[in-house]
């Protein structure tokens, strides 16, 4: 997101964060980035489900922050 | 250990003690914009964050231990490189400097007693995680101090059956260690296993967190019996075996069931106690329906919670 993103984040915490990027979810690339990819074999590793990121909720009409 | 008699008997403790002390800032909780904000917007979560995260450490190398020079960060980087750091318990004294273009530094700085802030320029203790990431952004770092240790590596553990720790007569932070494992097999041996239907008094204790419910249980638990119970065969700490037997258990739960859940709460609550105490931070207790400074707990780590 700090890639020249148009795309904003409204809050985050340690393990999440709210944004008005759509499907993040299922387009972020995994294997290219350190983190990313260190985290995804270990959670691959841990529970056979390679999942990054999940959508928790979303909302359609706006946010107060 | 903060007296005469405790820093001498420390051995070289107190060397680097405050290093991982400073570096450890809790959970991350900001917003960015303020006000209302029209539009569709989506929640995101890391699955497992907390687990998945504990399940990637490992014990340290305290005979590896180096004391990190003043220096610019590229240069660190460049002389361990990513892997290296990413493997070890690394906190760092920087000031820093990112680039304009970088809209959510990650580098935490305190900005008194209660807040944290994560600014474009400052100075601050980080782990070596914080380090690489603001490395990967393109800040501009230079390293005031430091201290690194790497994580035993399976090498180790397959030449090593022994815990590492153990026989260490002086030391807060390796006698801890062993703990983690004695902590969820007494959990599970003593307590869940044959508890399907918990009462309600028992789930007000599940839930209470109580330091000295735990430190009790401890104490029923004989010598003889503190054995991990998962075979560790030399890629794999001791870390990733707690977490994925606490996963492996929670599975075989339905899902929103009793305990499912409360599976997933112990897996989540590891990080929480390695953290427990660092801050003196004061907690609702309601056992003496009063608040209190939070006391450590047995897991306490300031490596292992930063």
């Amino acid at each position: 997101m700090n890639k020249n993103d148009s795309s904003r984040i409204i809050s985050c915490t340690t393990d999440g964060f709210i944004s008005d990027k759509k499907d993040l979810d299922k387009t972020i690339p995994v294997q290219s980035d350190l983190f990313s990819s260190l985290y995804y074999e270990t959670r691959a590793k841990l529970t056979s489900s390679g999942a990054l990121l999940e959508t928790k909720y979303i909302e359609p009409k706006g946010v107060i922050s | 250990m903060m007296t005469p008699a405790g820093v001498e008997l420390s051995g070289d403790l107190h060397e680097y003690l405050d290093y991982f002390l400073g570096s450890y800032h809790g959970g991350r909780n900001e917003s960015f914009l303020y006000g209302t904000v029209k539009g569709e917007f989506y929640d995101y979560d890391l699955p497992g964050a907390y687990p998945t995260a504990m399940s990637i450490l490992d014990y340290p190398a305290w005979d590896k231990k180096q004391m990190v020079q003043p220096q610019l960060g590229s240069d660190f980087l460049c002389l361990l490189g990513e892997t290296k750091i990413l493997r070890s318990y690394t906190a760092l004294k920087v000031k820093f400097e990112f680039p304009l273009t970088v809209q959510y530094p990650n580098l935490p700085v305190r900005l008194d007693f209660t807040s944290i802030i994560f600014p474009s320029t400052g100075e601050t203790f980080c782990t070596g995680l914080e380090f690489l990431l603001a490395m990967r952004l393109n800040c501009n770092i230079k390293i005031l101090g430091g201290v690194y240790i790497p994580f035993l590596g399976k090498k180790y553990r397959k030449n090593n059956k022994s815990r590492p720790g153990r026989n260490r007569s002086i030391g807060i932070i390796p006698v801890v260690e062993p703990k983690i494992i004695e902590l969820i097999n007494v959990y599970k041996n003593n307590f869940f296993g044959s508890m399907d239907n918990p009462d309600v008094k028992t789930r007000e204790m599940l839930y209470s967190e109580n330091y000295h419910f735990l430190k009790n249980l401890l104490k029923t638990n004989k010598e003889t019996d503190r054995k991990p119970s998962f075979s560790e065969n030399g890629d794999e700490t001791e870390f990733y075996g707690v977490v994925h037997e606490l996963l492996d258990e929670r599975l075989k739960y339905p899902k929103g069931s009793y305990m499912n859940l409360l599976y997933k709460f112990i897996a989540n609550a590891g990080i929480g106690q390695m953290a427990r105490g660092l801050n003196q931070k004061s907690r609702y207790d309601s056992q003496t329906n009063s608040t209190r400074i939070q006391p450590a707990g047995a897991l306490v780590s300031p490596l292992y919670a930063g």
